[in-house]
């Protein structure tokens, strides 16, 4: 086999093929490390323009720019909670229906994910804004007197983020479902377990890895997110993202960004690495290899 | 599972009103966009298509269009000639710094957008090329790659390789292996790899917003027309996304099968 590989590379010792074949996609990922450590370099230009951790300074000072990543990390955690209260029971009502509704469900959620972001956080604003089609309902039944001002708050984006975000979390607790063996629920109810105890003894454990999968997903597209504090903040909620992109791009002052994106960067990577070692400890105490994708 | 279901009632009708909740936004922008007024009411006053007239001939939605479209296409050739490549190397090889490749192409998926936006931003700006189609394509390729190798290097782990060893033991020269008989066998998978590519790439935004210089795209001028006009041209436009949307969620059916989506 290893000889009749040779044939066409006859001058190329068959070792090197593997290598020639990563040649194009390591010269793209080279293109981003490059990037990345001249993102790093432009953080630690200080204000004089000579080397320097002024920017770092600059951020963790201001109680301003402090409070952006605060705000963004808070946020982004109510959301990740809110996917998992949500995202959830759709996983769970998916996996354990008709199979031809199982599927119409998947699909559906995938076609939220191929729908323009914007466009559904715009479809939300219809739904939920002061002028939007509750308030009217509420307005017209008499519920209420004023609109209920539910968009352009804190509120507001944490609901745009788990509309945004929620269908990663679906996809990766049912990806998880479809794997656990239906006989431990039944052999557990035989044994006279009740709904509810299967639910949180069975099924809820033996999901943990899709519900710690998705965590991650939601954390890292919510403290990233830009669009829906733009949209549904209304000026009000200013996340890490907007901070970024108004420094760089209105005000020209890359080395103030890119300190901020650094920090962003590494949060990121702490948020991965953490939620991962939480993973594999939760997984050795209660018995459950994580699922690794 | 057979016989009951063993989830709790209570659970089941939380799962079935949060479909709802996410159901219902799309179903009222499609409403909305055959509206003949021009404020966003809801119920409708009457049925017209004149939103939908009006997106062609909003230039700011054409050009978006095409210039999203080319940066999808672009971005999409060069990753699956990357990703298809490097999928071939981590399955059928096995080599010193398999396992380093196999992380660094997962690598994107971790950087924040943002970070990978800006950080494009002050490398091509600072380089000879400046900024353009050339940072945007890159940027893009990046954004796509690790999905096409996890969906390329699915198909590859799923497929029979003795059909391809078959092939080269008749007489067959690898390559002529690879092109007559691996690569038709993991069509559907490259299809699949294909249209999610084309997906992610069109509807980027955070990323893109850094290296945007005069050419919009399509979700850039989406953004922009929210906040400048408000009428149902945006609902009527969305609604054909959706179709869009729709129309590629079958696809993925058809080919790669939806269930493996997740």
């Amino acid at each position: 086999m290893t000889a009749s590989l040779t044939v066409p590379f006859t001058r190329v010792s068959p070792r090197l093929i593997p290598y020639l074949l990563s040649i194009p996609a390591l010269g793209l990922l080279s293109i981003l490390a490059i990037a990345l450590a001249s993102l790093f370099a432009a953080s630690f230009r200080g204000d004089s323009g000579a080397l320097g951790v002024d920017q770092y300074r600059n951020i963790i000072g201001d109680p301003t720019y402090r409070g952006y990543f605060l705000k963004s990390i808070k946020i982004a955690a109510y959301a990740c909670v809110g996917s998992i209260i949500f995202g959830c029971p759709i996983a769970y009502y998916m996996e354990f229906t008709s199979r031809s509704r199982r599927r119409l469900i998947l699909m559906f959620i995938v076609l939220l994910l191929f729908s323009d972001y914007v466009m559904r956080v715009y479809s939300l604003i219809l739904m939920i804004g002061n002028n939007g089609i509750i308030n009217r309902a509420l307005l017209w039944l008499g519920l209420v007197h004023e609109p209920v001002h539910i968009i352009y708050s804190e509120l507001g984006v944490v609901i745009g983020l788990i509309l945004g975000n929620g269908p990663f979390m679906i996809l990766s607790v049912s990806s998880i479902l479809g794997r656990i063996d239906p006989h431990l629920g039944q052999a557990a109810s035989l044994l006279g377990a009740g709904k509810w105890a299967v639910f949180f003894r069975i099924l809820l454990p033996l999901s943990a890895p899709g519900i710690v999968g998705g965590s991650i997903i939601v954390l890292l597209l919510s403290l990233n997110a830009y669009l829906t504090p733009e949209l549904l903040g209304g000026g009000f909620v200013r996340m890490i993202a907007s901070f970024v992109y108004d420094e760089a791009i209105s005000s020209w002052n890359l080395p103030l960004a890119s300190a901020a994106a650094a920090i962003l960067l590494v949060i990121a990577c702490i948020i991965v690495v953490t939620i991962n070692g939480f993973a594999d400890w939760l997984g050795r105490r209660i018995g459950i290899i994580p699922v690794k994708r | 599972m057979r016989g009951r279901n063993p989830i709790p009632a209570a659970i089941r009708a939380v799962g079935l009103g949060a479909i709802v909740a996410l159901a219902l936004p799309l179903v009222f922008i499609t409403v909305i966009s055959f509206n003949t007024t021009t404020s966003l009411v809801f119920p409708p006053s009457g049925f017209s298509l004149r939103w939908y007239v009006n997106i062609f001939s909003t230039d700011q939605f054409l050009d978006g269009f095409y210039y999203s479209g080319y940066l999808a296409l672009a971005s999409t050739i060069v990753g699956l000639v990357a990703g298809t490549a490097v999928a071939f190397a981590i399955v059928r090889y096995r080599f010193i710094g398999r396992n380093v490749v196999n992380v660094l192409v997962m690598a994107p998926l971790i950087v924040p957008e943002v970070v990978m936006g800006l950080a494009l931003l002050v490398w091509f700006s600072s380089s000879t090329m400046g900024l353009g189609n050339v940072a945007l394509i890159t940027l893009h390729a990046l954004l796509v790659l690790p999905y096409i190798v996890r969906i390329v290097v699915a198909s590859l782990q799923r497929m029979d390789k003795n059909l391809e060893d078959a092939a080269t033991l008749l007489g067959a020269s690898p390559v002529r292996a690879v092109m007559w008989v691996t690569l038709p066998m993991i069509s559907n998978g490259l299809a699949a790899a294909t249209v999610f590519a084309l997906v992610i790439s069109f509807q980027d935004f955070t990323a893109t917003i850094f290296l945007i210089t005069q050419r919009q795209t399509l979700p850039v001028a989406i953004f922009g027309y929210i906040r400048t006009d408000n009428d149902p041209t945006i609902a009527a436009l969305s609604t054909l996304l959706i179709g869009i949307a729709g129309l590629t969620v079958w696809l993925i059916d058809r080919t790669l099968g939806v269930e493996r989506v997740r």
